[in-house]
């Protein structure tokens, strides 16, 4: 199929320019390398700007609620291994309420696709800071001098939490986001794609990222050279960082058949 | 039906849980029934713990009202069992000679027997006064010595062979010490229990007794059914649900999974449901509030699924270790929006099995949320019982057939792309249901309001339609005949709902045995209620009454809420109907505390005479 055909129709509701129209085309032609039969791949959101995605795509969709995407995902991949499993969502879904279940998914290592579209605020509530919001960002009215709090490291986080496969993207850079996500499908094990994904409406001062973003193919498989990188990043390298694959869960062990269930009640 | 109730207390270390294990199992080799319900207090490991075990020549499905025989190696905090524990004036005490003092303000019992059950341990060189005692009891009830050494030796079987040998030979100063000082208990209390040992029990030859209790059988009948996902999060008293299900689902072919919390288990429940693989998640109070807004989403997006909740004393942590039915609210009204959903109670341990079997289709058929109440009385007593039969239950799902769902001239995206319509108005309310790996069936599940295509829609239109489908594919539910178990005819209905059913049916038989003749209900289908099925059972009856165990009368004022005056219900017509009779009367009290028979007859009896007094006048 070719990538276009993997749009379902429905007209997104994003606002003109924003990323997250360039993270759809980066997925259409990723499924489009992958040669992904639509039936066999299900995209699983929380709520969110970047989780109306799911209903863009021709394929299986479960759009759920605020900060759980991760948990639905897990459990539709550990009750299908047959599936290709890919959640998403943005900043705020993925890193505040649903913060613990990122840490658990890094360490957990499903065989599952996390891809966080961060445009670095709350979109669809109109602009309130998120956990990777500048500190002094000043935009907000629920928060007037700033979040004043040290933003959220996506990466380093998850390489800490245990990420087996961790890579940052670039909505100003489709093509070389495609390659990353078809990575990560491929990648055996939990596979963590941050995506910076502008937002013109609440963050304009984003369109400077074209200029800043730069690629760091480290692609190491060392979490201390990995971990040295990450500190010191300034945020906007983009490439593959980190790829270490480790057995993936759940571990499948040889059971017993048939088993009388009800042999254990017998006195 | 002749019984006898048991009560063993001590502090931590003294093994009276093990005790009552014991006693029960060596009852159950023996062809006797029984229950066994252990206490705790909060101490993870020690502290005060204490058991109830009451037996019986038939069925033992409640723990009854008297305390005959109470046992004490350990008085120490003793009162803080004091209120579960009934003793009275009838009790016989039998207490270890170093039990300490008895606490004052407790009825004196009948007869106080003082052995020395750790002294006769320590001639041995052992702790275990436990297993003298248990000897001693168990043989004083008929129990056969080699069983009584056979029920030793289950119980440490994962013990070194010289501990097994040292308790066995402990055991064997318990036989003895029963030859010698015999427990001064009436003979009627024997007779019964010693007429159905082994030599007369036909039924230990052909099946075996089992010994369950209502978590274990909720993970049964699930797997039975079809669940093959399950997500956990610990909490008491729910966790051994959980247990049991990761000690077999593999062999079945299915998963469990640990969550990081409530909220991540009960979306991975969904996940899986929306898989098209039966899912369900266990919890208790605190967890079921944690999970309210996913069951909203499953809900909405009509994904299966199956939350038990092993209820406890709430609010807040409560009181974990023990019984309530005070998240009948919460799993009636808990969800956010016109969310329709089905609640069910299981009405005994043994049916714990078979309402969570049901719960599993009735979720997979309908493709929404099946909440499944049980309590902790009902979760972690053990009960004797015959074997279970297999249930009829399983996970179907209506799956779609693709090219029937296709509507190409109704697609909202124009004629020339055909969409398959996930959530189709249908008659029933329920649409064929695609599977994620099917060609052609592709929709995106969604918690957002959406039309009949799953395309999100805040449209008037489409909110109104998209409800009332979920509400209508409830409907035919109450046409079902396990929505409750009706017993017996009389004056008087009791309604209950869960464990209190079992104690409301020993209840009617104290009273018959009076000669008043009541009806008893015990709801299964909670939501949605028939309605007409219980106003016809009202009107059959000249008083109701409605009992349940928390404090504000939850289920009652449920009941109330609804206009029985004006509930059709055939084969009455509304002019026939006395209104008169579709008042009741309520006794609601919060847990811990059991329910007992004899509290419910005081209160049948006390709405009998009331209905005399008022008649008197006319």
């Amino acid at each position: 199929m070719k990538a276009k055909e993997y749009k379902s129709g429905i007209k997104p509701i994003w606002c003109p320019g924003c990323g997250h129209f360039a993270v759809l085309n980066a997925i259409t032609k990723a499924f489009a390398a992958l040669e992904q039969a639509p039936e066999n791949a299900v995209l699983v959101s929380g709520i969110g700007c970047s989780s109306r995605l799911p209903a863009y795509i021709n394929s299986y969709g479960f759009h759920g609620v605020h900060g759980r995407a991760l948990p639905v995902a897990a459990g539709l991949k550990v009750a299908r291994p047959d599936l290709n499993v890919i959640a998403m969502g943005g900043d705020g879904d993925g890193f505040s309420i649903g913060g613990n279940h990122f840490l658990h998914a890094c360490r957990r290592n499903v065989n599952i696709v996390y891809v966080v579209m961060d445009n670095e605020v709350y979109g669809m509530t109109k602009g309130q800071a998120s956990p990777t919001t500048p500190e002094n960002w000043e935009h907000s009215k629920l928060t007037p001098h700033g979040p004043e709090v040290r933003p959220f490291q996506p990466c380093a986080i998850a390489l800490a939490a245990g990420a087996s496969f961790i890579a940052r993207g670039y909505s100003g850079d489709p093509n070389g986001l495609a390659r990353i996500l078809f990575e990560a499908v491929e990648h055996p094990g939990f596979a963590f794609v941050h995506v910076l994904s502008q937002c013109p409406t609440f963050c304009p001062e984003q369109v400077q990222w074209k200029q800043s973003v730069h690629l760091e193919d480290v692609s190491t498989n060392d979490p201390v050279q990995a971990a040295a990188f990450l500190h010191a990043d300034d945020g906007l390298a983009k490439g593959i960082f980190y790829q270490n694959p480790r057995p993936i869960w759940p571990v499948e062990h040889h059971t017993t058949q048939p088993v009388n269930l009800r042999k254990g009640f017998e006195i | 039906m002749s019984s006898l109730t048991l009560a063993m207390v001590g502090s931590g270390g003294t093994g009276v849980v093990a005790l009552g294990e014991m006693l029960l199992w060596a009852a159950a080799k023996q062809g006797l029934y029984g229950m066994l319900r252990k206490t705790f207090g909060p101490q993870i490991r020690g502290g005060e713990s204490a058991a109830i075990v009451r037996l019986g020549s038939e069925v033992v499905a409640n723990l009854g009202s008297d305390l005959e025989l109470l046992m004490v190696l350990d008085w120490n905090n003793f009162q803080r069992f004091a209120d579960e524990i009934p003793l009275t004036e009838n009790t016989v005490l039998i207490q270890d000679l170093q039990a300490g003092e008895r606490p004052p303000n407790l009825p004196e019992p009948r007869q106080t027997l003082t052995l020395d059950f750790l002294g006769l341990a320590k001639s041995l060189g052992s702790n275990h006064s436990n297993i003298v005692l248990l000897a001693y009891v168990a043989s004083w009830l008929g129990c056969q010595p080699e069983v009584i050494e056979a029920a030793v030796r289950h119980r440490l079987k994962a013990h070194e062979q010289a501990t097994v040998e040292l308790a066995v030979a402990v055991a064997s100063l318990g036989l003895k010490l029963s030859h010698d000082q015999t427990i001064p208990l009436q003979a009627p209390l024997q007779a019964p229990l010693q007429a159905v040992t082994p030599s007369s029990a036909k039924t230990l030859n052909s099946e075996k007794l089992w010994l369950a209790n209502g978590n274990q059988l909720i993970g049964l009948g699930a797997l039975e059914a079809g669940i093959r996902f399950v997500a956990a999060y610990p909490i008491t008293p729910a966790s051994d649900v959980l247990e049991w299900i990761a000690g077999q689902i593999e062999t079945v072919g299915g998963h469990l999974v640990q969550a990081e919390d409530e909220l991540a288990a009960v979306n991975m429940a969904i996940g899986a449901g929306f898989g098209g693989v039966p899912a369900m998640t266990a919890t208790s109070g605190p967890g079921l509030a944690l999970m309210t807004e996913a069951m909203g989403l499953a809900v909405a997006s009509e994904t299966p699924l199956v939350v038990v909740d092993v209820m406890r004393g709430g609010p807040s942590t409560g009181i974990p270790t023990k019984s309530e039915q005070s998240d009948f609210n919460l799993a009636v009204y808990g969800l956010h929006g016109d969310a329709p959903h089905v609640v069910l109670s299981a009405l005994s341990v043994a049916d714990c099995h078979f309402t969570a079997g049901w719960a599993t289709q009735i979720a997979s058929e309908r493709q929404t949320l099946v909440i499944l109440l049980s309590d902790q009385f009902l979760g972690q007593s053990s009960q004797i019982m015959p074997p279970l039969a297999k249930t009829d239950f399983s996970a179907h799902i209506n799956e779609a057939h693709i090219n029937q769902a296709q509507m190409a001239d109704e697609s909202p995206d124009g004629p020339q792309q055909s969409r398959y319509f996930r959530y189709l108005d249908t008659d029933s309310g329920i649409s064929p249901l695609a599977l994620p790996g099917q060609p052609g069936g592709m929709f995106t599940a969604d918690g957002l309001e959406h039309n009949a295509a799953a395309i999100p829609s805040p449209k008037a239109g489409d909110h109104q339609q998209q409800l009332a489908k979920r509400l209508r594919k409830l409907d035919s539910l109450v046409d079902t005949d396990h929505w409750a178990e009706l017993q017996g005819q009389g004056a008087i209905l009791l309604i209950c709902w869960g464990s209190l059913y079992q104690v409301s049916l020993e209840a009617q038989a104290q009273l018959r045995k009076k000669g008043i003749e009541i009806a008893v209900m015990g709801v299964r289908l909670l939501s949605p209620l028939p309605l007409q099925k219980i106003q016809q059972a009202m009107q059959q009856a000249e008083k109701t009454l409605v009992i349940e165990q928390n404090q504000q009368g939850q289920f009652a004022h449920y009941l109330r809420s609804f206009d029985l005056q004006n509930v059709n219900a055939e084969p009455f017509s509304v002019k026939h109907l006395d209104f008169k009779h579709l008042d009741f009367k309520q006794y609601c009290r919060s847990g811990p505390t059991l329910f007992t028979p004899v509290e419910i007859v005081a209160q049948v009896e006390a709405l009998i005479f009331e209905s005399k007094n008022d008649e008197g006048p006319q």
